[in-house]
């Protein structure tokens, strides 16, 4: 909801062109009535909203906060406050005083709307004063006219207020903390999950032992903290890899590699373009890694026994994972993101990003088919026996368990596609889903309790918090500004600026982390580039972090996985190796995908 | 009636691939020569799933990764049957290499082991040089088994 609001900021600000200014609260009157027309139904809903709280405080027995605005709903101040990219601010706390004397505060709300009651109406002078950390501190005088009104018992609405950011020590520590984290992942110096506590760690640490010692160290509270982890994502992710943790056990990714070498009759070409697409298809639906992971033992073992050499089917392999995951929200940790981020539907990927992953799948197998060329000349026909042994592990183990999966998997795709017109969240899906089959199949609970895995969990709630305290002091507000001024306005350059710089910073940064910290910054670009309403450049964000995989060994986890399987069968795949091969993949799938997404929007 | 003493063991510690090519020749060509029993010793790890991010379910993996060595042990054992050595078999275990191959050293009461030198696998479950003489020279002082490091060239 917030994100909506924020998304909308751009015709909201357009709205508000003609009286937004920083110092000046004017309630104007010249102002058009078109122009406040719309404020005065936001402020009609405020009002209603506010008289709901407390009815129904009132109807269940709670005690709210107390307030004065539960005795009466007279002496009203209204108002907006947004930041310098139109984003609301949250948490300002807004002090009225009358000269010396205090006669009313309040904070803002996540959609930077404030209510203010005021204690008393007799006075003859009112000064509204804003204040939040990372934000320089604003005081704002009423006009007499306004003060008249308020103290005739009416309400006053205040012009939207953008609070300038205030850069200081923590801005600089936190983007400290963040670089190091991002470098720690890429280094493999510790584990990603590790990475991420430690900097969220680091972060608490300077804020609550910091802070005694100065307030300029303060970066944000506990609580605070807890309103940047999405937790759509988190069950999301956890409902996903319940139904995968039995998917996986039922041999259907070995089957289906067996299948891909039988209906292809001995042609490697064939068998290429069949694997390619098997892969991709389970990465648009399971994620990328458990893919490569039950995909590369059963490909090498058919490499062996043609007698090629099996990166010549594993790299292809790795490519159409990285890129074909992105077809559906739940195909790629980035997309479920970045579905969650920008409300993103599971429909609205298949309909935008499919065609041009198709696309970009073509060209892929066009150039494995050139660059494994003489690779694929060695393939000779696979032995007898060595037949019957792939036959043996190319079978379903768990039929009965497949067919539920398969059952529960397509209800989950139905709600997937079919639930947004209901709101129905992603993240409930996957854990009416998971939940389903757990019922159904009635497995060791202990076993899929195991299966979820829980450092990942960690991950993505560490790293939330960290993005969180990066937002916090503003880095994302510069990064936003920075790239708002390159583009311009210019939608195309802000398209490929997105795509092909998320592609190849995506090759040597954690994608995940990148596309996290990424995300206010496209909302904003959302927001402020005209034609961009369409979230277009979610989808460029999508293209580049996630086809920037396949740039680098270290791109991507679906790489490093194949790599380490691939090196026990005694086949290494080295950093220069894949990268002599990988890049140029990564150039054919993001210039197809570009010219794609330029056509489509 | 006249006592024959049984063959003694070869272990041949190999993964597969290219790499492994001049160790399983020699290992094979050491067999016949000494009318030895073959093993293949294959030892399996998961320890690359540290750089993954998801989908760490070790007991799947595992079994992915054991039959995938088994092929291609499998593969190996045709051959050496082909070439003429008479009773090959395969080993294959999980976990720490150094651990396991001295496991299995001490049980197979193995005369030898032919090892290869993996030349691009760094930081994973493989001998590193310095490991690989200190190994040599344990498993000597244990039993008595002589260690054959095989280079590039085979030797």
């Amino acid at each position: 909801m917030i994100r909506d609001f924020f998304i909308q900021q751009k015709k909201r600000n357009d709205d508000f062109a003609s009286e937004a200014t920083q110092s000046s609260h004017l309630n104007n009157k010249a102002a058009s009535s078109q122009v406040r027309a719309p404020r005065r139904i936001r402020v009609n809903r405020l009002l209603f909203l506010f008289v709901l709280v407390g009815a129904v405080f009132s109807v269940s027995g709670i005690q709210p906060v107390p307030t004065h605005a539960q005795e009466d709903f007279t002496r009203l101040i209204l108002g907006e406050i947004f930041d310098g990219q139109d984003a609301p601010v949250e948490g300002v706390e807004i002090i009225a005083r009358t000269g010396d004397e205090r006669i009313g505060e309040t904070l803002s709300q996540p959609d930077g709307t404030f209510i203010l009651h005021l204690e008393k109406g007799n006075f003859d002078n009112l000064t509204l004063d804003f204040q939040r950390a990372h934000f320089a501190s604003q005081s704002v005088a009423l006009f007499p006219q306004e003060i008249a009104q308020i103290q005739k018992g009416g309400t006053v609405t205040l012009s939207p207020l953008t609070l300038t950011r205030k850069i200081g020590p923590v801005f600089w520590i936190v983007t400290i903390i963040f670089i190091a984290m991002l470098a720690i992942i890429a280094a493999g110096r510790l584990h990603n999950t590790l990475a991420a506590l430690l900097g969220m760690s680091v972060i608490f640490a300077i804020s609550y032992l910091g802070h005694p010692l100065s307030d300029k160290l303060f970066i944000f509270e506990f609580e605070r903290s807890l309103h940047y982890v999405d937790w759509n994502v988190i069950f999301l992710i956890m409902g996903m890899m319940i139904v995968i943790a039995v998917v996986e056990r039922t041999g259907i990714f070995q089957w289906l590699a067996f299948q891909s070498y039988k209906i292809s009759g001995g042609r490697i070409w064939l068998l290429l373009i069949i694997l390619m697409f098997v892969t991709g298809i389970a990465s648009a639906f399971l994620d990328n890694v458990t893919t490569m992971l039950l995909m590369t033992p059963i490909t090498i073992q058919i490499a062996i026994a043609l007698g090629i050499n099996p990166l010549s089917l594993l790299m292809p392999e790795v490519f159409a994972s990285n890129v074909v995951g992105i077809s559906t929200l739940v195909g790629t940790p980035t997309n479920i993101l970045i579905g969650s981020y920008g409300n993103i539907s599971f429909s609205d990927f298949l309909v935008n990003l499919t065609p041009g992953v198709l696309l970009s799948m073509l060209g892929l197998i066009g150039y494995s088919l050139y660059v494994y060329r003489k690779d694929y000349r060695a393939a000779g026909e696979i032995p007898e026996k060595m037949l019957e042994r792939l036959a043996e592990r190319g079978q379903i183990t768990a039929p009965e368990n497949l067919k539920k999966a398969g059952w529960v998997g397509l209800g989950m795709i139905l709600l997937f596609v079919f639930g947004e017109h209901i709101h129905l969240l992603p993240s409930v899906t996957a854990l009416i889903g998971a939940t389903s089959l757990m019922v159904w199949i009635k497995p060791d609970i202990e076993e899929m309790i195991e299966a979820v895995d829980w450092t990942t969990l960690v991950f993505f709630i560490s790293l939330f918090v960290v993005v969180g305290a990066v937002q916090e002091v503003g880095l994302i507000s510069v990064i936003a500004d920075g790239i708002g001024k390159m583009v311009n306005g210019n939608l195309t350059l802000a398209m490929i600026l997105i795509i092909w710089l998320g592609g190849f910073l995506s090759t040597v940064v954690a994608n995940i982390p990148f596309t996290a910290a990424m995300l206010p910054v496209i909302g904003f670009l959302t927001a402020t580039v005209p034609g961009a309403e369409s979230k277009v450049l979610f989808y460029c964000l999508s293209v580049g972090s996630a086809m920037g995989g396949n740039g680098s060994l270290i791109g991507a986890s679906a790489n490093l996985v194949t790599a380490g399987i691939s090196e026990r069968a005694g086949y290494p795949i080295s950093y220069v190796y894949f990268l002599k091969k990988g890049f140029p993949a990564l150039i054919v799938t993001l210039t197809i995908a570009t010219l794609w997404l330029l056509i489509r929007f | 009636m006249t006592s024959t003493s049984p063959s003694p063991y070869i272990l041949c510690l190999v993964r597969g691939g290219k790499e492994s090519k001049n160790t399983v020749t020699k290992a094979i060509d050491l067999a016949l020569e000494m009318d030895a029993r073959l093993v293949f010793f294959h030892v399996i790890d998961a320890e690359f799933l540290n750089q993954s991010m998801m989908g760490t379910r070790l007991k799947v993996v595992y079994q992915a990764l054991y039959d995938m060595a088994d092929f291609a042990m499998e593969i190996l054992k045709d051959r050496a049957e082909r070439r003429g050595v008479k009773e090959v078999e395969t080993i294959i275990r999980e976990g720490n290499i150094v651990k396991q191959l001295r496991q299995a050293a001490i049980e197979t009461q193995a005369k030898l082991l032919v090892i290869g030198r993996p030349i691009r696998s760094p930081g994973s479950n493989v001998f590193h040089d310095s490991e690989l003489l200190n190994f040599a020279n344990e498993l000597a002082e244990i039993g008595e088994v002589e260690v054959l490091i095989v280079g590039d060239e085979g030797e």
